[in-house]
């Protein structure tokens, strides 16, 4: 990949989470948190994304997010209090600024009337607030209007200036002529300051930092200071490794090419910063003693005052965000990091912290960069990479068994200890399988925070009120499903808004709160991921829909249904009782979608409604795509695998307990019920030609279109974990088929689908009609 | 003198290769005061420069003292290139 294609992706990657961050943020200031740290948060989300923005000219949303940062800034200052209605213009404001950060991405442009809509509403909450026309007007690149950041100096040494707006280090490391950003060079020539962290493969290329020093040193006067934060004691160091990395002083004078031309062989193999110190003088006694109070650098000697940033002044020209480097033969400093992710500039966190010395000391010192334990280590992986993994050890899964079961056949499995390792290297095999598996694991967290936007616009469109409450964010998943769950809830709670909650006069005059209320959760509950979407709405006009679905010949008028079977007509394809077909949720593509969307990750739906009190959907979906656990067993000279996590039970039924029902369907009493056996061979279009109930075993399993449901097969064979092959992807769909899996013996195995087996069975029956809408 | 042990005596090519060597013999010392002769030393790696750096953090972390002794010109600017020069200040304890 190009470098400045893969910084850019990098950005978005950032800008996704910078925005997660700041509707997390936003939405607990909705709740009422509007603490120091939440405000800061959402603060700095908005301003990093700004940042890289302007680095790569994406003027509308930095204008955007100029007006944004403004209003937060104020907030921030406790200027501007942060009412409820000030914070409905915030999450506004966050969804526009998504949607600048979406445009820019895929090369589109945002609704700009929209943007200018949005931007007039936070000028109107801004103390000061700038006319629209200036909005439009207002550089991009250019920090202004009311907004106003205090530079500092804490007559520390000299700091790089390198701010979190200002890619323009890392951009001009990737390209191979950059232009100078409107940085040092526009207002005064600064010193430059190069910060240089070799790698371990700088070392290994036989490259050496000694000479990228020295040619750096050549250059001119030279103050080099070098940093070992990251240095570990001899007994735990690798003589390979690269710990330490530099500060290098340099005039003013010296040329940026030549500085970049040191690092020509070494460029891919350290983290390489170049910037022109741009700190200003002076700083307020009591922020630099508080600064002293965070950090080992000794406190400013001299009183100073502090300065406003003139407003035309370039936005880059900012102290750098982490600690300065340390002075010559100093101690030792705190490493920096060069990483777009570096978003704490201390011109903004102190004069945050500043006026809050009576803050408690905690907050103010998070404020002041103070040290705050380090988030986990994590990295970034292609998911190709772990895609190809998972495959393997899923083949891995298959050679074990194909292993166990040739050492069966040849008799040597009866020795103990050959037993023995095949039983211990099954277990590492299921432990690998499990830790891969948890790699691709994700909250559906990501999902769940795309919700209050939905709700959001939904509520504005349908003209109701609604609260989203959402719970079990941190329930983890397989990438796939999470990826897969997105459409599905979104309908989901389309639907609940648009078809569930009533209007506000209409809830006032049914003695309910005006604001309606959708409940999103999400729980692990038997090796399964549940997803539930309820509301507290009018729930179902079971009325209403029957008649829907007599109407467009769904049912027939004589059809008794249950309530449930009525609930679940909404699955029905193109089913939608709207009286008008809103933009909503009525295009008749509905619940029907969701259904087999749903069905197609090897999940279930179902909805539970009581009128007038609202309805319940739940989503039962396997926590991964790629192996599952099932019930081996044989059905005529098939081996087929039924999913364990539906089989409640099995049993050989007497013969006293199968009644016939019909001239071609069984009933089988367990204990004090009947349920309907179901002839797994025929269903699927093979097996004996004479069903015999008594010969086999029943598998006791719970449907969705049927509730329980016997299944006859001929033989158990046993449990076992089987990796997951598409049948639609390598053969084709087949009804009553779910997927296939390649056993020990090497023979494909199919696994069912145990509604649609339920539903081919239940085809030819009197009452096909309504088994075809539920199915 | 720091101590009336030997000084450990580095060779004169400090080059990349010679970081794991130099960081065993510098462990076989460790847990006593350490004194350094640097007198033959003609090439300074950066590996190497980290090995004495991480040698000067793990023996003040031991309490223990470390210095050196004597060091050739060509040690003596490595340092300084390396922004290292105040680890062959003059001390007082080691000059008359």
């Amino acid at each position: 990949m190009d470098p400045m294609d893969a910084i850019r992706t990098t950005f978005f990657i950032e800008c996704d989470e910078l925005l997660a961050q700041l509707e997390e943020g936003l939405m607990a200031m909705e709740q009422g948190s509007a603490d120091a740290e939440t405000i800061n948060s959402v603060f700095r989300a908005v301003h990093s994304v700004k940042g890289g923005g302007g680095a790569f000219g994406l003027d509308p949303l930095v204008r955007f997010s100029h007006v944004f940062e403004t209003l937060l800034d104020q907030i921030r200052s406790s200027q501007v209090e942060p009412t409820e209605a000030v914070v409905a213009t915030l999450l506004r404001a966050a969804d526009m600024l998504a949607d600048h950060v979406a445009a820019a991405r895929d090369g589109g442009v945002a609704d700009e009337a929209r943007s200018e809509q949005i931007a007039a509403a936070i000028m109107s909450h801004t103390i000061g607030g700038a006319s629209a026309a200036e909005y439009q007007e207002q550089p991009a690149e250019i920090e202004g209007l009311d907004f106003k950041p205090q530079m500092i100096s804490l007559d520390l040494p000299p700091a790089a200036p390198a701010d979190d707006f200002d890619l323009s280090a890392l951009l001009a490391g990737a390209a191979a002529a950059p232009e100078p950003s409107a940085d040092g060079d526009a207002d005064g020539e600064g010193d430059w300051i190069v910060n240089f962290a070799p790698h371990a493969s700088l070392y290994a290329k036989a490259n050496d930092s000694v000479l990228v020093i020295r040619e750096l040193s050549g250059l001119g006067e030279a103050t080099v200071t070098y940093n070992d934060e990251m240095l570990p004691t001899l007994d735990e160091m690798d003589p390979a490794g690269a710990y330490l990395s530099w500060t290098v002083r340099l005039p003013a004078s010296v040329h940026e090419e030549d500085i970049r031309e040191a690092f020509a062989f070494v460029d891919e193999d350290c983290d390489l910063e170049i910037v022109r110190d741009g700190a200003i003088e002076a700083a307020g006694p009591d922020i630099a003693s508080l600064l002293a109070a965070v950090s080992d650098t000794p406190a400013a000697a001299e009183p100073a005052s502090s300065v406003d940033l003139p407003a035309s002044a370039p936005a880059d020209i900012q102290p750098a965000p982490t600690p300065p480097p340390a002075p010559v033969a100093a101690q030792p400093e705190t490493a920096r990091v060069v990483s777009l992710m570096d978003l704490a500039p201390p011109v903004e966190t102190l004069t945050q912290a500043a006026p809050s010395a009576a803050a408690p000391a905690a907050s103010a010192a998070v404020a002041a960069g103070a040290p705050v334990p380090p988030p986990p280590q994590t990295i970034r992986v292609d998911l190709d990479r772990v895609d190809r993994l998972i495959n393997l050890v899923g083949e891995l899964v298959i050679n074990q068994a194909m292993l166990a079961q040739r050492v069966m056949e040849s008799g040597a499995g009866k020795a103990t200890d050959v037993n023995l390792a095949i039983t211990d290297l099954e277990l590492l095999t299921r432990n690998i399988q499990d830790s891969v598996m948890a790699i691709r694991a994700q909250p559906v967290k990501s999902v769940f925070q795309r919700m209050p936007r939905l709700v959001r616009e939904v509520g504005e469109a349908t003209q109701k009120r609604v609260r989203l409450i959402t719970e079990g964010e941190g329930t983890e998943v397989d990438k796939t499903v999470v990826e897969k769950l997105s459409d599905p809830i979104t309908h989901m709670i389309r639907n609940a808004i648009d078809h569930g909650l009533e209007t506000p006069a209409e809830r006032e005059a049914a003695g309910k709160p005006a604001e309606g209320t959708v409940r999103l959760t999400a729980a692990h509950r038997s090796g399964r991921i549940v997803i539930e979407v309820s509301d507290d709405g009018r729930g179902v006009d079971r009325a209403r829909v029957k008649a829907k679905a007599v109407e467009k010949g769904l049912i027939s008028p004589e059809a008794q249904l249950t309530d449930e079977e009525i609930d679940n007509l909404i699955f029905a394809p193109g089913f939608s009782t709207a009286a008008t077909v809103s933009d909503i949720s009525g295009r008749g593509v509905g619940m029907d979608v969701v259904k087999r969307s749903v069905q197609a990750l090897g999940g279930r739906i179902t909805i539970v409604s009581t009128p007038g009190q609202g309805s319940r959907f739940s989503l039962s979906l396997p926590l991964t795509l790629a192996v599952l656990d099932g019930m081996v067993v044989t059905v005529g000279d098939q081996t087929l695998v039924a999913p364990l996590t539906t089989i409640i039970e099995s049993l050989k039924p007497r013969a006293g307990d199968v009644r016939p029902l019909g001239p071609n369907n069984f009933v089988l009493k367990i204990r004090d019920a009947f349920v309907p056996l179901v002839d797994t061979g025929a269903a699927l279009g093979f097996g004996k030609s004479k069903f015999d109930p008594t010969e086999g075993v029943a598998l006791l399993v719970e449907s969705d279109v049927a509730g329980q449901v016997a299944l006859m097969v001929d033989h158990i064979q046993g449990q076992r974990q089987v990796v997951i092959k598409s049948l639609e992807t390598n053969y084709r769909p087949t009804d009553g088929v779910a997927a296939a899996t390649i056993l020990g013996d090497g023979r494909v195995a199919l696994i069912l689908d145990i509604d649609g087996l339920v539903t081919a069975h239940r085809k030819a029956p009197p009452r096909a009609e309504t088994l075809a809408m539920t199915g | 003198m720091t101590t009336n042990l030997e000084p450990l005596k580095l060779g004169s090519n400090l080059s990349i290769d010679q970081a794991g060597p130099l960081r065993d013999a510098l462990l076989g010392r460790r847990g006593a005061p350490l004194d350094i002769d640097a007198s033959d030393v003609e090439r300074l790696s950066g590996p190497c420069f980290q090995v004495l750096a991480s040698a000067r953090v793990t023996w003040n972390a031991d309490g223990q003292p470390l210095a050196f002794t004597t060091v050739s010109p060509a040690f003596e600017n490595g340092l300084a290139l390396m922004g290292a020069a105040d680890w062959i200040r003059p001390q007082e304890d080691r000059l008359p």
